[in-house]
């Protein structure tokens, strides 16, 4: 559905995106990658916000900087939004609607159906002043499936939001991701575990890795330790910190990741065990 | 549709905005309400309340260019911004709708102008062309020039933040504003005119003239095309930043567009910074104020030199003047006198001769020299000389919405060597043909044309004179007691012309047979002395009040005046007459105390004698003493 190829992107001397490569078909794709790897940069690109190069992304097998439909297609959560404060729920996202060019025969119905979606129904009446951080974060999502989007893209959807919040994002794209492509830009892996279909690992402006959760976990299949703080002196060779934590039976234990095999048991690798080990090289 | 009434519900739920704008138009109805009072007390032609509202332009502008700021930095500050620059239109589509929305915001305000002086006591209703004239200012400084403002701090909004934004908003309202003009004057004064910014400002001035001067009633309010270059650049200016920002940026109008408005914004200044011919009445050393005094101090710093009268003489004027953004103008002068080896002329140095052809259409060589010009015949008989020119003089106008062009002026070529300005008037000098000639004058100016000669059948003027004045502008033209009188009709105060009468009787009483047929009051543009200067056919004054005063003036040298207005407060105002004695005391030492002389002359010698004296000194052209020596010699035995 959406493919890049070879997509390079620089601001002035820093180069952010390398020559990333990758096509996408429908499911939702997370993005992971530390602060700088480009991750906002590439759906910037996506979303036309930074011009590519014709060619560098494809929707179908139109180049996306040529096809003056494309952006019609996608829905987009920036990192940083906000609505008119004054403006009601339904009536700010009426005036999205008017602008993204929803049919205003089916614009009224359409936003309620998002609201609905992010329940937020009955917040309709409401100031956008008055919703809470997760409330705007939701009504984000609404405006994005305004014009039914065959694409979704969402930077850094829960940064911010309490565990509630954060699984009923987790409800909503469960329920929005059918038949369409959704990219999830986002740092807490977490999320990624819960809700993708497969995820990338952003290094340095390109794909250091790629799959499903399980394959990158599987990443750090026999790399994963459970080292007793008090024996930290014993590992063998390079290693990373995963995690400090307290057992349940009161002592201090280090999850440690290391390609050198140790004299300690190994531990259940997970999700953020593979990017990590995609990230330091291990 | 449907966005704009969301855009405009933005606006009405934003109660910061709304009370402002409300705030500003209260004022501004306040102000208004304040000024007619203020001026229909005095009953002072529609024209004054016209100028009065104008002046708001400036206000209006600084207004609209920081709550346009607020009204489109809203989307940025909520963060919409990002979310609509990725849709296809929705970014173009709530700019668009929040520039109508300030289009309407603004026009509010410029009907408010307009309601104001349409019910304005003194306005007539069936003036068209006053009508006219006033919708289209208040269309251009209430409407256009506040609008431009408004999409400048809306470019702002997109490029900006709050604080560096109102610091580059700032910065344009006081380059924009009469502050500049000032703070130009400041510099080119202090560095003795070696150094003038003012031009570098001129682009910035977009505001009616009235912030710095009062308008002139027979050229109105400045509409001429600079002045559409200047506001037309900036907007396209805020259109550039505009078009950068909201265009979606893999569009390829994103760089067609703004490259198009770029290259319109060098076009528009281009032809800004284009010669044309302007009324400048502020402080600029190069502007009419002070024209053109400037330049000719600095040319005969070593005094001016002395005039040469022409050996030969001009049987016939062909003028034909083209008036556009200024005068374009050929003039063919018949020679009596075809053998001569060069003929010197006098034009102004405002023009530039473009050709100089002989009466087969052969070029003539010459020499120019600032204000006049040498052709050679190089053996050949010349009959007939014709100049090709173009320029324009920033005190005496000539462009598409008024011409000022008097008869003492060397727009067209005068024979001899004279001197176009006085030294002893700080003014231009009374340039006058030494006899009558046979003209014919051609003008196409796009405007009525009001002059002293008499319409031929052709659309042409022909006339024997010796000296041509043409007018064109505010002007009507009426006939008192055989008298035609021209003067620039805003002014209804003074030339009512049912009011006419008495002064014109008066003038006809002192004029008694002079054949002068027409009276032309020029606009004030600051000429001081030399607007009041007889022709043999028409003379020119400022104003058609105390013509027959003015008429005196014209029969006796210009220096001389002083002299007369000093008699004339002795015999029949003698209270002013104390009030300039009692003033002179305050001169400095090295300035000449005429009427102090005059009164101590008076005192010493008898009233009967010293008057009678004066009056016959006044009025004896041949008699070249200044006032100081004749008072001076006054009682001496071997005085004239």
């Amino acid at each position: 559905m959406l493919t890049i190829q070879n997509l390079d992107k620089s601001f002035g001397k820093r180069r952010v995106l390398a020559g990333f490569s990758y096509a996408f078909g429908s499911g939702v794709y997370g993005l992971l990658g530390p602060n700088g790897a480009g991750k906002t940069t590439l759906l910037r690109c996506l979303t036309q916000i930074y011009p590519t190069k014709p060619g560098a992304i494809l929707y179908g097998d139109k180049p996306i900087a040529r096809d003056g439909n494309y952006l019609a297609a996608v829905g987009y959560l920036p990192q940083k939004f906000g609505l008119f404060k004054e403006l009601k729920v339904g009536e700010a996202l009426r005036l999205l609607a008017a602008l993204k060019d929803v049919d205003p025969a089916k614009a009224k119905r359409r936003v309620e159906e998002c609201l609905e979606l992010v329940a937020l129904r009955d917040r309709m009446q409401a100031r956008v002043g008055t919703l809470s951080g997760g409330m705007i974060r939701r009504l984000g999502i609404a405006q994005a499936l305004l014009a039914d989007p065959q694409i979704l893209l969402f930077d850094e959807p829960t940064a911010g939001l309490d565990p509630e919040e954060r699984l009923r994002f987790q409800t909503i794209l469960s329920e929005i991701k059918s038949g369409r492509t959704v990219l999830l830009s986002t740092h807490i892996v977490e999320d990624v575990e819960a809700c993708c279909d497969a995820v990338l690992v952003l290094k340095d402006g390109a794909v250091a890795a790629s799959g499903s959760c399980a394959e990158l976990a599987a990443r750090a299949e026999g790399k994963t330790w459970l080292v007793p703080e008090a024996e930290a002196s014993a590992v063998v060779g390079e290693s990373v910190l995963q995690r400090r934590f307290e057992a349940q039976d009161g002592q201090v234990m280090l999850k440690i990741l290391a390609r050198a095999p140790q004299p300690f048991p190994r531990a259940e690798p997970r999700v953020e065990d593979g990017y990590l080990c995609v990230l330091k090289g291990i | 549709m449907r966005s704009f009434s969301l855009s405009a519900k933005l606006f009405t739920k934003s109660p910061p905005l709304l009370v402002i704008y409300g705030v500003f138009v209260a004022f501004l109805h306040a102000w208004l309400i304040r000024t007619l009072c203020g001026v229909s007390s005095y009953r002072l032609p529609a024209f004054d309340f016209l100028s009065e509202t104008l002046r708001m332009s400036l206000l209006c502008t600084a207004f609209f260019l920081f709550f346009a700021y607020e009204l489109f930095r809203k989307a940025q500050a909520v963060g919409l911004a990002e979310c609509l620059a990725a849709t296809k239109r929705g970014r173009g589509r709530l700019f668009g709708c929040q520039c109508l929305l300030l289009a309407l915001l603004v026009a509010a305000v410029a009907v408010t102008g307009l309601f104001y002086n349409l019910i304005y006591p003194e306005v007539d209703l069936r003036d068209g062309a006053y009508l006219a004239h006033a919708a289209c200012c208040i269309f251009f400084y209430l409407f256009l020039v506040p609008l431009t403002g408004g999409l400048l701090g809306a470019c702002a909004a997109l490029f900006c933040k709050r604080l560096s934004g109102y610091l580059w908003m700032t910065a344009f309202l006081l380059l924009s504003s009469p502050l500049a003009g000032l703070l130009s004057y400041t510099v080119a004064d202090a560095t003795r005119y070696q150094v003038d910014p003012a031009p570098l400002f001129d682009i910035f001035n977009l505001y009616p003239p009235n912030l710095d001067f009062a308008p002139v009633y027979a050229f109105g309010i400045s509409l001429l095309p600079d002045r559409w270059e200047a506001v037309l650049f900036w907007l396209f200016v805020a259109g550039i930043g505009i078009l950068l920002r909201v265009l979606p940026p893999s569009s390829r109008a994103v760089k067609l567009a703004p490259c198009g408005c770029a290259a319109l914004c060098l076009l528009l200044l281009a032809a800004f910074w284009m010669p044309a011919s302007k009324i400048d009445l502020s402080y600029r050393v190069d502007g009419t104020l002070f024209s053109d005094r400037t330049y000719y101090d600095a040319l005969y710093e070593d005094g001016y030199p002395a005039e040469q009268p022409a050996d030969f003489r001009v049987t016939h004027y062909d003028l034909n003047l083209s008036v556009k953004n200024q005068l374009h103008a050929t003039a063919n002068v018949q020679l009596d006198d075809p053998g001569l080896p060069s003929y010197v002329f006098t034009l102004s140095h405002d023009f530039r001769l473009k050709t100089v052809t002989a009466q087969d259409g052969t070029p003539l060589r010459f020499v120019r020299e600032d204000d006049h010009v040498e052709v050679f015949s190089d053996g050949r008989q010349v009959t007939q000389i014709a100049f090709g020119y173009v320029g324009s003089n920033t005190r005496f106008y000539s462009n598409r919405q008024g011409v000022f062009l008097p008869g003492y002026f060397a727009y067209y070529p005068i024979p001899g060597r004279r001197n176009v300005y006085a030294s002893d008037l700080q003014s231009y000098a009374k340039n006058r043909l030494p006899d009558e000639v046979d003209f014919r004058l051609t003008v196409r100016a796009g405007q009525e044309v009001f002059t002293n000669l008499s319409p031929a059948a052709d659309g042409s003027f022909t006339g024997k004179t010796n000296g041509v004045t043409v007018l064109a502008g505010f002007f009507r033209r009426t006939t008192v007691q055989g008298i035609e009188v021209v003067y620039p009709y805003f002014n209804t105060e003074e030339y009512d012309p049912a009011e006419l009468s008495g002064d014109i009787a008066d003038f006809c009483n002192v004029k008694g047979d002079d054949p002068v047929r027409k009276v032309l009051v020029v606009p004030g543009v600051n000429q001081g002395a030399d607007s009041v200067v007889a022709f043999s056919d028409h003379f020119t004054a400022e104003q058609a009040r105390a013509l027959d005063d003015s008429y005196i003036f014209t029969k006796m040298l210009d220096f001389k005046q002083f002299l007369y207005d000093d008699v004339r407060d002795y015999r029949e105002n003698r209270a002013a007459f104390d009030e300039s004695v009692a003033a002179e005391q305050n001169f400095p030492p090295q300035v000449e105390r005429h009427t102090t002389m005059l009164f101590e002359k008076i005192q010493e010698l008898g009233e009967e004698t010293v008057l009678e004296q004066a009056d016959a000194y006044i009025f004896d052209n041949d008699d070249n003493r200044s006032i100081a020596e004749f008072l001076d010699d006054l009682g001496k035995e071997n005085a004239r």
